[in-house]
């Protein structure tokens, strides 16, 4: 048995903003005197539950939104941050290199060869190592007639060449890069690229940060994807970056995808939901406000699992999932989000009421439920055999028998085309 | 180099969680930073080595400049107190600049050391390296500064003021090195302190400047009234500048007291700054 590289085990980062921090006493004996200039402390969630495990000599693309938690997960890796929750491992004696921002630690006033002798030495090396590679640095970074020049007067070209070439050549076990792609010129990138395939031939461990799709696939096979702090897929490149696509265009446009919505007959709409369902309800949960400590229940019909990433999202502890008409394995446990996505297109009313009876005495009084609906104002016929049509009045008259209260939620649509209904408590704010 | 390397055959999960370290538990240790420390050394080198450059780089004279300030400041000295004050006392500008070199190194250590941890977040957010370099760095530039000024400044001195080299002088590299060891202990409290609340910073300009005063350096310590001259030599310079004085300019060996306290506070700075550091170094990368 060979040991990862890195072993990431349900990793969390928690970050404290604070707002209204001066990082002075004046905040803190004021704060005593006015409750508005407390400073006030929110807790902010920067990595999630986050388990991947990276094996030696794998290369792996972290790709995600701004704020996603990339950059924070490198961190941890390197050991700038200390991680707040789980376990992250790291070979004792392995060599980290990271290039987290380029050109820290440089000092303008210093020459070239200077920067890189104190650059090297940041990275941990001795006198004697940083004169062994100090040759191969010079000509990778092809600045041989500018090493005794203070590199005030390099240009941001030559500055970030010289920092990636200490970094290249540290001949670290493990490679941490963050986004190096999104700088630089063409030939920088060529440059880069070549490292990093050099990198990976020489069978060292590379965790990288990109937004670039052609990168990612020349360089790895494996894709991880997070978003706001959580792992949503781990997998191949192609599925990955796919995914990254579709979270993409589903926070840019949610309206898009409810095009057609007239033509999407009930059967097209049950298999839509399944395989539209995973990108919409993360996104539906993230503008929502997805809290770390929130519990999801999803509750499907048709399928005998619930959705994998929304489980990875939601973390394996807050998710549960509960399939119509199946006997549940262990009692349903409360949530803060149900997610029926079939409930009333799928099944009659009736079985979906049932189901819902059920679920609401688990409920606690500030959860919500969301559930996806084809709006049928006309229908008259709300009988108990497909296609299952109710009038949106019929709906709620059923929901608020229940005690809950029915509303249909703006501007959120699924992607199959059907109308978003939230069910609450009628106390909830 | 590679943990594969050192990962054992012998794959039971105990055995092989341990050639890796978990970095949510990893927690540094007063032992564990020595030895950080020392395998980051040449950072701490090229530290110190680059502050020394730049003060000197652009200027004609260099380096002389600091040989040349101390013999500057005798004279400027010498003309105040002699000739405008007109002080009688014999060889006072020696004993005001044997107070003063020790005084400006302890000063200008820690009031770089405020800086050290909160001028470098950048640093801090995207590299790692053991934090208490950086105020190690600024302690030892400083005191680079001063075994130069002092190698030069103490023959002259001797030889200007006819003084005959004595057996308690030779003790002077161990008070040097009691009062390096207190001096970065202070620093650390610092550069840890400002990180917390940046009104550190502001407090020491009065602190310090309060200290000045509340040292045996402008004065001697017998023409403190009685009941005060305890109180003055408890402060916490106090110690190494009368040893100093002791020995130079008294050429006796340095009492007991004076022995006891110089230990005493090496010590205790040494070992706050150090807890403070470690208790909140793994906190830097996100509050600067």
């Amino acid at each position: 048995m060979t040991l990862p590289a890195i072993d990431a085990q349900q990793v969390s980062k928690k970050f404290v903003l604070r707002h209204n921090r001066d990082a002075s006493l004046k905040v803190r004996v004021l704060g005593l005197l006015h409750k508005g200039q407390r400073e006030v402390l929110e807790d902010f969630w920067a990595v999630r539950d986050v388990s991947l495990s990276v094996a030696h000599g794998e290369s792996v693309a972290l790709v995600g939104r701004n704020g996603s938690g990339k950059s924070t997960f490198l961190k941890l890796v390197a050991g700038i941050h200390r991680p707040t929750g789980g376990r992250l491992l790291v070979g004792a004696q392995a060599r980290i290199g990271s290039m987290i921002e380029l050109g820290i630690g440089f000092h303008a006033d210093l020459s070239g060869t200077e920067n890189v002798y104190l650059n090297a030495s940041i990275h941990g090396l001795t006198r004697a190592q940083i004169d062994d590679i100090y040759p191969r640095v010079v000509e990778y970074s092809g600045l041989g007639n500018f090493m005794d020049v203070p590199i005030k007067n390099y240009s941001s070209g030559m500055h970030m060449r010289l920092g990636f070439a200490v970094v290249a050549n540290l001949d670290p076990d493990i490679l941490l890069l963050d986004e190096i792609f999104a700088v630089g010129d063409e030939d920088f990138q060529k440059q880069c690229m070549k490292t990093m395939e050099r990198f990976s031939a020489e069978g060292k461990t590379l965790l990288f940060v990109s937004h670039s799709g052609a990168s990612v696939r020349a360089i790895c096979r494996r894709v991880c994807l997070l978003d706001h702090g959580r792992l949503l897929f781990d997998g191949g490149v192609d599925e990955g970056l796919a995914e990254y696509q579709r979270l993409m265009a589903a926070s840019q446009q949610p309206e898009a995808a409810t095009r057609g919505r007239a033509a999407a007959e009930p059967d097209d709409v049950g298999k839509d939901w399944e395989d539209r369902t995973d990108a919409w309800a993360l996104d539906l949960l993230a503008r929502e406000g997805l809290q770390p400590h929130h519990r999801v229940l999803e509750v499907t019909c048709g399928t005998v699992a619930g959705s994998a990433s929304l489980a990875r999202y939601v973390g394996p502890t807050r998710y549960q999932h509960w399939e119509i008409g199946t006997a549940l394995t262990e009692p349903l446990r409360p949530f803060d989000y149900l997610l029926a996505s079939p409930l009333l297109s799928r099944v009659s009313l009736n079985a979906g009421v049932r189901s819902l009876a059920y679920a609401l005495r688990v409920m606690p009084p500030n959860a919500r439920i969301y559930t996806a609906w084809i709006d049928h104002d006309d229908a008259v016929d709300v009988g108990d055999t497909p296609p299952f049509t109710y009038p949106f009045s019929v709906v709620r008259a059923v929901i608020e028998a229940l005690g809950l209260r029915a509303t249909r939620v703006p501007d959120a649509k699924h992607p199959a085309g059907q109308s978003l209904l939230a069910f609450e408590r009628p106390e909830r704010p | 180099m590679a943990a594969e390397t050192a990962a054992p055959a012998r794959a039971r999960a105990g055995e092989a969680v341990d050639a890796m370290i978990d970095r949510a538990r990893e927690r540094d240790s007063f032992a564990r930073t020595i030895v950080a420390v020392f395998r980051y050394r040449e950072l701490l080198r090229n530290l110190v080595a680059k502050d020394l450059k730049l003060k000197y780089r652009g200027s004609v004279l260099g380096f002389v400049w600091s040989l040349l300030n101390p013999l500057l400041m005798i004279a400027v000295y010498t003309v105040a107190f002699k000739f405008i004050l007109q002080m009688r006392s014999e060889g006072f500008v020696f004993y005001l600049m044997l107070g003063l070199l020790a005084w400006s190194f302890f000063v200008n250590s820690v009031t770089m050391a405020a800086g050290a941890i909160v001028d470098n977040g950048a640093l801090m957010k995207s590299l790692f390296f053991p934090r208490a370099i950086l105020p190690l760095a600024t302690v030892l530039f400083n005191f680079a500064q001063y075994l130069l000024t002092a190698a030069v400044f103490l023959p002259v001195l001797l030889v200007l003021y006819r003084v005959t080299p004595a057996a308690p002088m030779l003790l002077f590299p161990v008070f040097l090195g009691l009062q390096l060891l207190f001096t970065i202990g202070v620093a650390l409290m610092v550069a840890t302190g400002t990180a917390l609340f940046r009104d550190v910073r502001h407090f020491l300009e009065f602190g310090l400047a309060a200290l000045f005063w509340l040292t045996p350096i402008v004065y001697p310590l017998d023409q403190v009234p009685e009941g005060l001259q305890k109180i003055v030599l408890l402060t916490p310079m106090s110690p190494f500048i009368v040893a100093y004085h002791k020995m130079f300019f008294n050429q006796e060996w340095p009492g007991p007291m004076v022995w006891a306290l110089a230990v005493g506070y090496a010590a205790a700075a040494l070992a706050a700054g150090s807890a403070m550091m470690l208790a909140h170094e793994d906190k830097f990368s996100e509050q600067i």
